[in-house]
């Protein structure tokens, strides 16, 4: 591709008046450069594949830390909600009863209190907390907080809030 | 003249005066107690000093390094152990691998060049976070091994030394160089292109970045896409040439990002902050790119609309 867009720079270079031709170098020149980039990266990854080159460990030797930790909390507990409320929605499409009976059904099994309030945080926390970093993800669309100390201090704030919200919520609804 | 000779000498001789009688004081300090208690407590305080300097008492901290040789066939990847004395040893982690090397094994291989923390050569992971080796210190606490390990999800070429040719591609491809409109050839490097001293300091804290790609290779996101997302290095990179208020490609820049993978891959992990061994701010940059990027279509139509 760069090769081709050189030989079309050049031909039409020929016929051009001295003037014009310097204006046709310039995007020429800037266009094989970017191509050059795209070239190289196709022979980096051709190259590495031929030799056969381990890849160096990542996922399992970098230190787990605040920054990646409540990245991964925020997408795992996305994921774990927006599963759930797919799954019961569907169900509830194909199963005999409303919701009200299931309720009171849950409830005649008088179920231990530890069951019910385990129940009841595995509910409220990932959407307390997933809402709390939301938030935090709406500040850095603006491009604000992005301080390191910021980041940690609204960290702890957003496990904190969260912790707090969910325990008041679950002993308190 | 005589005055301004004289002064200093007496100020000389009142000070070594006062050595002397500091001197003199401790001397018969020592005497006076070493008469009180006994002579040989104060040979064997003597023997103790002298023999700390003689033979200190060494530190012996564990390396594991990453290997892996190429030339050997069927080579896997391991870890190994080196043992190194710290007290013979200076302070940095780069300070050890080049003994390990000097004195220990000389097939280890890393890359290294200033041991100063401003060519990004010896850029690695250590104890788990990637930084650079020779402004790292080595963690004193001897019952601790230190591990370390080339740049993470990177082809390996030999032990600590990875493949850089893709993110250096990258590099280029966001064309990291002033690019003007309407200039001629012939005309560049006549006049200098001058800039506030407002628009000079938003620079500051994006072009110190040494492009050891630390902090690409913390993202997790670069981990896995590393083929089409650019990474926290590279596009700080390209948002420092966005704001250069002498650019004049900043659109042109900007519609270079417009697709799912270049910036849009970064999830803000923020990883790339936490690890930069220069403490710039690299996810702050990809901010302000999304930023721009919400923002500059709607000021290119209002231009458009205004002319």
């Amino acid at each position: 591709m760069a090769l081709l867009l050189r030989c079309v720079g050049r031909q039409q270079c020929l016929f051009q008046q001295p003037l014009s031709l310097i204006k046709m170098r310039v995007p020429v020149v800037t266009a094989s450069t970017s191509e050059r980039s795209y070239d190289d990266m196709r022979k980096f990854w051709d190259k590495n594949k031929r030799l056969e080159r381990p890849l160096s460990p990542h996922l399992t030797i970098y230190r787990p830390q605040l920054t990646s930790i409540l990245s991964l909390a925020h997408r795992a507990t996305g994921i774990a909600m927006s599963a759930t409320v797919t799954a019961l929605a569907i169900a509830f499409l194909g199963l005999p009863h409303d919701f009200t009976h299931y309720a009171n059904f849950i409830q005649d099994m008088n179920l231990p209190p530890y069951v019910i309030n385990g129940a009841k945080y595995m509910a409220v926390f990932p959407f307390i907390y997933h809402t709390a970093n939301g938030i935090r993800h709406l500040a850095w669309d603006w491009a604000t907080g992005f301080k390191l100390n910021t980041l940690y201090k609204t960290g702890y704030l957003c496990v904190g809030t969260s912790v707090l919200l969910t325990v008041l919520i679950v002993h308190l609804c | 003249m005589t005055t301004s000779g004289v002064l200093p000498e007496v100020d000389v001789c009142c000070q070594t005066e006062r050595m002397l009688k500091m001197a003199s004081s401790v001397l018969s300090l020592r005497l006076s107690s070493a008469s009180k208690t006994c002579l040989p407590l104060l040979k064997s305080m003597r023997l103790t000093q002298t023999a700390a300097a003689v033979k200190p008492e060494k530190r012996f901290k564990k390396f594991t390094v990453y290997r892996w040789d190429p030339d050997k066939s069927g080579d896997k990847p391991h870890m190994q152990t080196y043992e190194i004395d710290l007290n013979n040893c200076g302070p940095m982690v780069l300070d050890a691998l080049i003994k390990i090397k000097n004195e220990i094994d000389p097939t280890l291989t890393f890359r290294r060049s200033c041991r100063e923390g401003i060519c990004g050569s010896c850029a690695m992971n250590i104890g788990g976070v990637n930084t650079l080796a020779c402004i790292c210190k080595i963690d004193n606490n001897t019952a601790k091994q230190t591990k370390i390990y080339p740049l993470p999800h990177m082809y390996v070429i030999k032990d600590l030394v990875p493949d850089m040719n893709n993110f250096y591609a990258q590099y280029a491809s966001i064309e990291p160089y002033l690019k003007k409109k309407d200039i001629k050839e012939e005309d560049i490097g006549k006049e200098q292109f001058f800039q506030s001293v407002e628009d000079r300091s938003k620079l500051d804290g994006l072009y110190e970045c040494i492009l050891c790609a630390c902090c690409s290779t913390s993202c997790p996101s670069y981990w896995w896409n590393s083929d089409k997302y650019l990474g926290p290095a590279v596009l700080m990179q390209a948002y420092r040439w966005m704001i250069d208020s002498r650019d004049d490609f900043t659109v042109e820049r900007l519609s270079m990002m417009e697709d799912k993978f270049s910036v849009y891959r970064c999830h803000t992990i923020m990883n790339c902050t936490k690890t930069c061994p220069k403490h710039l701010n690299p996810g702050l940059a990809i901010g302000q790119i999304k930023k721009m990027l919400a923002l500059y279509k709607k000021d290119t139509e209002a231009k458009a609309a205004h002319a």
